[in-house]
């Protein structure tokens, strides 16, 4: 049973890391074979999005660390995402691991293994969007997660002093590998309000009627009784979650792919109409 | 006067509900406009690793799985009305490409109506 730790931390040995650790040996504790990987240590270059991926049904091509990253989280029974919250969401490499992975299309190798999420956060009520990019990485990935944590602590290594979160860490990994040992990847955490993600965080459409959990796509209905907001989804809009397999598939199928042969059926035209902009605020070559 | 033409494409997955000619003739019939639907089906599908599924990538955007409704009508007023019904119905169609084979006219007024209407937003 192996375990893999990500730390989305430029700090070593910084609160993230400490509280990775932690869940990694709650998960050895459990017979687990652990790894963990600083994910700032590789290089993971921006997608450049020309998409040869795509395009050409293979792997991505960018020379950089990415594989490498990705090949892990494929060989792995379980993972365990650390990152920290700036500015109200997560850090910047888990958007550039997002954007990447596009380039896995419906293959994902992760599908239905489990997952944890820990996020060590400053400042109490700037944590909104916490989840949301992990949570898009792994859902990506077909990942379950299964637990979720916010643990406030904010100066380097601070988290040392609060037996409670290290403990909390460290349960959450024994979870992981019982999750692992069990085949029950079902959903531990605390409840949210979308029944895929768990998050809290909706978007209100313009209808004024209808709500959208933006990660997984999900709408449902909004009422209020005795002066609470009850949100529904019924089933079949469930089904219709954007990372489901059969969804990434019509995704890239359906609205990728025949992109490129509405270029080139209209690449004469763009051809002439972008040359005005071509010397128009030219930026150098450096 | 010259007829508008519009075509608008969904393709799996996309429409809200399932478009059916019936529904659609009852949309005609309210805005005096001509309704077809079309349903294509591709052509091309690989299996990879037990998985049967289409390959888009190198064919025609027009030959692929989708659902074609082709709106003809004399009147913009009438044209208008009836992609807003539509776009209520199922949702505006997802892609750049998807009024593809509409004359300029009408995809000038769809992509209008689109942004305004859109149901997903």
């Amino acid at each position: 049973m192996k375990v893999l730790g990500l730390v989305a931390s430029q700090r070593k040995l910084g609160n993230t890391e400490i509280l990775v650790k932690e869940a990694l040996a709650g998960a050895e504790d459990e017979g687990a074979k652990v790894e963990m990987i600083r994910l700032t240590d590789y290089k993971i270059l921006p997608c450049d999005g020309l998409a040869p991926c795509v395009f050409g049904n293979t792997r991505c091509n960018l020379e950089d660390d990415f594989n490498f990253i990705v090949d892990k989280i494929f060989e792995t029974d379980g993972l365990v995402l650390g990152t920290p919250c700036y500015i109200l969401e997560s850090t910047a490499i888990i958007k550039q691991l997002i954007d990447r992975v596009f380039s896995i299309n419906f293959r994902s190798q992760a599908r239905g293994k489990p997952a944890i999420i820990i996020v060590p956060y400053a400042t109490r009520g700037w944590t909104p969007f916490a989840f949301l990019q992990p949570n898009i990485l792994l859902l990506f990935l077909g990942m379950a997660v299964i637990d979720r944590a916010l643990i406030h602590a904010q100066a380097v290594n601070e988290v040392v002093l609060y037996d409670r979160s290290l403990a909390r860490a460290r349960g959450m990994g024994k979870e992981l590998a019982t999750a692992i040992k069990t085949g029950d990847a079902s959903y531990r955490g605390e409840s949210g309000v979308c029944p895929l993600c768990h998050d809290r965080v909706l978007r209100l459409l313009r209808d004024n009627e209808t709500v959208e959990c933006g990660v997984c796509g999900i709408r449902g209905k909004a009422t209020l009784k005795n002066g609470k907001i009850n949100v529904h989804f019924a089933e079949q809009d469930i089904q219709r979650q954007r990372f489901s397999m059969e969804n990434i598939y019509r995704h890239f199928t359906y609205h990728i792919k025949p992109s490129r042969d509405y270029f080139t059926k209209t690449r004469a035209v763009t051809k002439e109409k972008r040359e005005r902009y071509r010397e128009y605020l030219k930026t150098g070559d450096k | 006067m010259l007829k508008i033409v519009g075509k608008l494409r969904w393709y799996p997955g996309d429409a809200s509900v399932e478009i059916r000619q019936q529904d659609l003739d009852k949309i005609a019939q309210d805005y005096g406009v001509s309704i077809s639907i079309d349903e294509v089906k591709g052509r091309h599908f690989v299996t990879d690793r037990e998985m049967v599924y289409e390959e888009t990538m190198n064919g025609s955007l027009e030959e692929i799985t989708q659902t074609v409704v082709t709106l003809v009508a004399d009147t913009e007023h009438g044209f208008r009305s009836c992609v807003r019904q539509l776009i209520d119905k199922y949702k505006a169609p997802r892609t750049p490409y998807s009024t593809w084979g509409s004359d300029e006219r009408a995809k000038k007024i769809i992509a209008e109506l689109t942004d305004e209407w859109d149901g997903w937003v």
